[in-house]
Parts: C-alpha cells; structure tokens; sequence
C-alpha cells in the first residue's frame, strides 16, 4: 500500500496533485492500493474536468480521507510551505535512543489526532507556512 | 540555498547565463528562484515559480541516462582519494556504527553525469584511504576502473572542501590538492585528509570570490545557513 497527501480528491479516488511530484506517481502506481489523504474534497465534476492532473486511476485508491495540513511539516505546492523548525528539532532531538523516544512521545503518540497536533503546533505557527501570494496557471479547455 | 542551489544561481547569474538546473524532485529551471526568504529545499513551493519544466523524479533520471547530464553535484559523509563516497554506512555494513541515509540521487548522478564535483565538509576521519561503503563510485579502484565496470561518464573532476579544493587527475584518477582555502596551507590540507595526498606542483590560495559574486551569494543565502 501506498499513501500519498494530494491538494484534492473526489469521495471516488479521483485525485489531482501538482508541483515537483517527485516519485509521488510512481509510488503510487506501483501498489496495489493506495490511500489519497487530501487537503480538499471536491466534487467528482470538478475533479474529471482536467483528467491530465488526475494522479492515477482511482481503481487503485482503497480510501480517500480529508485531512487539511496532512502533508506537515512537509510542503504542499499552492497550500503551505516546509516547516523547516520541525525537520532541525527532529534532527536535534533524535540523535540518541531517548531523544528519539521522547520526540515521538510528545509529536506522534501525544497528539490525539491529526487536528490535536495542530492545536499544539498554533494557528500562528500555521499561518506562517501560507503563500505569500498567488499563482494560479491558465484554465485548460477539454472541448471536444 | 543549499550550496548546489547557490553555485547553479551563482553560475547561471554570472559565467553560465544557459545553464538549465535539474532537480531530483522534477524540477527544471533557468534560473534561480525569486525568492523572499531561505530556500532551504529543492521541493519549498517557491522553487516551482518560474520553472521550466514541473514533473517526476523519473523524467529527471531518464535525462541523466540518457547522457544529457553535464555537471552533477554530490556530497557524502566519507570520500575516497579516488573520489568514491559513502553515504550509507558508518562502519561494518553488516552492523553499522550510524547507519546513513542512503544514495539517494546520488549513485546516479555520480555513474551517469559526463562530469561530477563533490561538495564535502574537509576533516580528516571523512576523508579516508578508502570508504567503508560505495555508494557513489567515483573513480573506483582508480585508472581504467570506469571503463572495466562499464559507467559512462567521466567521474568525479573536482572535489571542494572546507578547507581547498582538489581536482582528480586524468592519469592517475586520484585527488590532487589545487589550493587551500584563505587561513589554510599545505600543512592543514595534509593533517586534514586521510590519506598520503598529492599536492599539485603550483599548488596555491584558492581565489577569494569578487565583490559581485559574494553579493550575489548573499542574496541567496540572506539568513547564512549555508555560508558564512
């Protein structure tokens, strides 16, 4: 199985994601089902109106679950940036068995979900990974 | 920036205006970010604006197969006189001390670009007769090696430390001190490599950069995380 966080999805597994997709594609691909966490649920017309950025074919897709700021402390193209903070703690934190221990402790099993650790993280910790501005591409015409 | 970022903004801002920059994460650019911050990461959103090119890791390594890779960039936790990093064990594999992150990227990259230079931190445990692991050959076992194993390219040409820079020679296929950086000599240089180095015959102080490049390297990296 194969879990990938995309910008949005369908309740049917159709998923768009953009920016540098790395081996998102591929990982995906490659199982045999996947889990789409999204940042946006949107509706199945929307979605099927740009089947190029469909990530992959939602007969692959187990499960769709809708989770804003699921891809922290990584970026998410168009949503939030990299939250640097986090990657030098875990760095500074998790050089020995119980720095490791305890990290996990506070930021993995603490947390009673996934908007519990963002209640800990802060809104304006948050809204500080926003885009600074917008950069919307050209609307596409499937026409046929 | 990262130091790669910085030196392809460097180049392409100064001597190299057509250099196209390839990125792992599926990134083609032209030039450098426009950028209102630290680009700490190749994948930060602001690193798409302006790209060439947005697509898979895949795409990016099927470029550097097929031959179209002239430069990559490479560091590691342990380099080799033969220009062979390590960046996947510290110690017996089969128990490592510190267990590394791995190629990543980088096996690639060091097998396939026509040239590679090697970024590495200089201090002497790092700097080994030969690497613990292989994970990015660079010269191999030294001349020929290449060649015998069946790698395109031309391996590693430059090797740039924190303390000089050494460049591999074409016979011998092994580092050969250039120059030692401004506050270092040929003394340090040795102290600080683990091996018997050669030093070249006009072995000097590496240049320090002009004032339009340093301002130019300041405005990449405004916050000094990756220079001083």
């Amino acid at each position: 199985m194969t879990i990938v966080h995309v910008q949005r999805a369908d309740a049917l597994g159709h998923c768009h994601a953009w920016g540098p997709l790395g081996v998102t594609r591929e990982a995906a691909l490659a199982a045999r089902r996947v889990l789409v966490v999204a940042e946006e649920i949107w509706p199945t017309g929307r979605i099927l109106a740009d089947p190029n950025l469909v990530l992959l074919p939602a007969f692959k897709v187990a499960a769709v679950v809708h989770e804003p700021w699921g891809a922290f402390p990584s970026p998410l193209q168009g949503c939030y940036g990299r939250d640097h903070a986090s990657f030098a703690q875990y760095h500074a934190e998790s050089g020995t068995p119980a720095g490791f221990r305890a990290w996990l402790d506070r930021w993995v099993l603490a947390p009673r979900d996934w908007p519990g650790l963002l209640g800990v993280l802060g809104p304006e910790r948050l809204a500080g990974l926003r885009p600074r501005r917008r950069l919307p591409s050209e609307p596409l015409d499937y026409g046929a | 920036m990262r130091l790669p970022i910085l030196a392809l903004a460097l180049a392409q801002r100064t001597h190299a205006p057509a250099a196209l920059g390839l990125f792992e994460n599926g990134l083609v650019r032209a030039a450098p970010a426009d950028l209102d911050g630290t680009l700490y990461t190749m994948s930060d959103p602001p690193n798409v604006a302006g790209a060439l090119w947005s697509t898979t890791t895949a795409n990016i390594m099927g470029l550097l197969e097929q031959g179209g890779v002239d430069l990559g960039f490479i560091g590691g936790a342990e380099v080799d006189r033969y220009g062979n990093l390590n960046t996947s064990y510290v110690g017996d594999p089969r128990q490592p001390r510190v267990r590394l992150p791995g190629s990543g990227g980088g096996a690639d990259i060091a097998c396939l670009s026509r040239r590679v230079v090697i970024i590495m931190p200089q201090a002497r445990h790092r700097f080994v007769e030969r690497v613990g692991y292989r994970t990015s050959p660079g010269h191999g076992d030294g001349p020929g090696w290449r060649e015998r194993v069946g790698l395109p390219g031309g391996g590693p040409a430059t090797l740039i430390t924190t303390l000089g820079v050494f460049r591999f020679d074409e016979q011998s296929k092994e580092a050969v001190l250039a120059s030692y950086h401004p506050g270092q000599s040929v003394d340090t240089l040795r102290a600080a490599t683990g091996w018997s180095v050669r030093v070249a015959p006009d072995v000097r102080e590496t240049p320090v950069p002009t004032d339009a490049e340093l301002a130019l390297v300041r405005a990449c990296d405004p916050e000094r995380v990756w220079t001083r």
